[in-house]
């Protein structure tokens, strides 16, 4: 079993068959009192696993990724990562918990002003990989995204879509185990929102848990998964893999069990 | 390709071309910050060297005769040797030295060196016969005691003067303690100066790479490696901005060795003083803490975020 958090100080050798890969008990966030951004949400997530998180804006999917990613501390519930409580961890540590995660968004977060493979390298330097690495690495990466050869360009040069295969890249460069996306199709065209996708289902088949937050019924219903419903930051339900349908009638999906 | 493994090699390499990376994107702004920052430690230096030397003139002057006694025209040496063994007995005196008329001449002489000659136009009379009495520390320190001896002394009858060169001292040590304050006055202002530049500079570089610090973090920068790229952006700013102030220095020194080191040993301290390497390593190390505090202080809203 691959090691998701290699803190020596936890000493999370790898997933303990016992717990899933992540679990969040009553989960919830509050930056208004009388309005959680989450609410009381329990969820196990397994290795190996794709899952949607689905959701109208505002319904809570980018503070559950935020939460995940650990930007951002719970205020009432535990987050743990393998059987391990990491809501109360070191900054250090998260630091190194989040090496072994991906992260993609939907303003793709590159830095405009600086070439593909420098976008690409930040994700490996900050683990410690040589330049040389880094460089035969970024090349990998980029024609695994279809964009080889650009590794010279400046990110800001490129258009939406190439910038979202990038920011893939550089979520794929360290091998992540886990891959987190916010809204990864929500500002592409159809053609490079398919080409995104598919790279998130590759990612997947090579064993990768990826976690996808979206409100595209479209994307869920093309590439069915366990799908997650949340609604004002409450979990109203989810479904397993394949047709998704609610009793909700804007979120139009079945809820099968909560 | 297996990435997993990092080594903290790479880690410290990478954090070093952060650094570098940092000049090379705003040059102009790190060469005008090293100007400023070169000019306040310029002038710290300056003063110092300055202070340095005002001190050894007046530790030359005072050191040379902390006491003398010119004696009576008619003096025989006699009765100078028998005066001077009085003297040395008398408690508190470390050292007496006897200075005849010819003697006193000569030294006028040498003193003058090209300028000697003046002393053969003099009248006898300029030049009298004295003793150099040196105190011991107790004696020296203790203006009561001094006014003392040379009370005691003045009764002598052979005897024409006693010179305390107590105004004398009083100025110099005035002049002295005012060259070390001003020294230490500026001192502390260049440390300020260069705290506040770094600082100043260094924000400068965290806000146009405030996107770049946010990425990294996402992708498992520590604290740590976000904020040692910047700290030592600062720390070598201001060391490289000491290593030019003290380069200047050293040619301002040699241009004022070449227009004033003949005149020096005329006022009787000796060669111009240069500052000393254990003072240099000193200054350098003050430069390169100024310069991380300054950085430190500018990343304290980085840390906020």
């Amino acid at each position: 079993m691959k090691t998701l958090y290699t803190n020596p100080s936890i000493q999370v050798k790898g997933m303990a068959d016992e717990h899933p890969m992540i679990r969040l008990f009553r989960v919830s966030k509050f930056y208004k009192p009388e309005n959680p951004a989450l609410f009381d949400v329990s969820l196990d997530i397994d290795q190996g696993e794709f899952l949607y998180i689905a959701g109208a804006s505002g319904a809570g999917k980018s503070t559950l990724l935020n939460l995940l990613h650990l930007s951002e501390h719970p205020d009432t519930g535990t987050i743990q990562f393998n059987g391990h409580d990491v809501s109360s961890l070191k900054p250090s540590a998260v630091s190194v918990l989040r090496r072994s995660m991906g992260i993609i968004f939907q303003d793709f977060k590159l830095i405009d002003d600086l070439s593909v493979t420098a976008n690409i390298g930040l994700a490996l330097e900050v683990i410690g990989v040589s330049p040389s690495a880094i460089h035969q690495r970024v090349g990998e990466v980029l024609e695994e995204v279809g964009l080889a050869g650009i590794e010279n360009e400046l990110a800001g040069c490129l258009s939406g879509g190439e910038q979202q295969r990038v920011a893939i890249a550089r979520a794929l460069a360290p091998n992540p185990q886990l891959i987190l996306a916010d809204e990864p199709t929500g500002s592409l065209d159809t053609y490079s929102a398919n080409f995104v996708l598919d790279m998130l289902e590759s990612i997947h088949q090579r064993g990768a848990t990826v976690i996808v937050a979206t409100h595209d019924r479209m994307l869920m219903a093309a590439r069915p998964h366990r799908t997650l419903a949340l609604e004002n930051g409450k979990l109203v339900g989810f479904s397993r893999k394949g047709a998704f349908r609610s009793k909700d009638a804007k979120l139009n999906l079945t809820v099968e069990a909560i | 390709m297996d990435v997993s493994e990092g080594k903290t090699v790479y880690r410290v390499a990478h954090i070093l071309l952060r650094a570098v990376s940092g000049f090379r994107r705003r040059p102009w702004l790190h060469f005008f910050s090293m100007f400023t920052l070169a000019a306040a430690f310029l002038s710290f230096t300056a003063t110092l060297t300055v202070a340095l030397n005002l001190n050894q003139l007046i530790s030359g002057w005072i050191g040379n005769s902390e006491m003398t006694v010119y004696l009576k025209e008619g003096t025989s040496r006699e009765e100078m040797t028998q005066l001077q063994n009085a003297v040395l007995a008398i408690d508190g005196i470390d050292k007496v030295s006897v200075t005849s008329r010819e003697a006193a001449r000569a030294q006028f002489a040498r003193d003058l060196g090209a300028y000697g000659d003046i002393g053969a136009t003099l009248p006898k009379s300029a030049f009298p016969a004295s003793l150099d009495i040196f105190l011991s520390d107790a004696l020296t320190h203790s203006s009561d005691a001094r006014h003392q001896l040379a009370a005691r002394l003045s009764k002598v009858n052979m005897i024409e003067e006693v010179e305390l060169y107590d105004d004398w001292f009083e100025r110099l040590s005035a002049m002295s303690t005012m060259g070390r304050t001003a020294a230490w006055g500026l001192g502390i202002l260049a440390a300020v100066v260069a705290i506040l530049v770094v600082a100043a500079t260094v924000r400068t570089g965290v806000s146009a790479r405030r996107r770049e610090i946010s990425v990294m973090r996402f992708v498992g920068a520590t604290q740590t490696y976000v904020r040692l790229p910047f700290l030592i952006e600062g720390a070598f700013e201001a060391t490289v901005a000491m290593l030019l102030a003290l380069l200047a220095l050293h040619y301002m020194m040699n241009h004022v060795d070449s227009v004033l080191g003949s005149i020096m040993p005329l006022l009787g301290g000796g060669n111009i003083m240069r500052l000393t390497s254990s003072i240099v390593l000193l200054l350098i190390l003050g430069g390169f803490m100024a310069g991380l505090i300054g950085a430190r202080l500018s990343l304290r809203k980085l840390e906020e975020a």
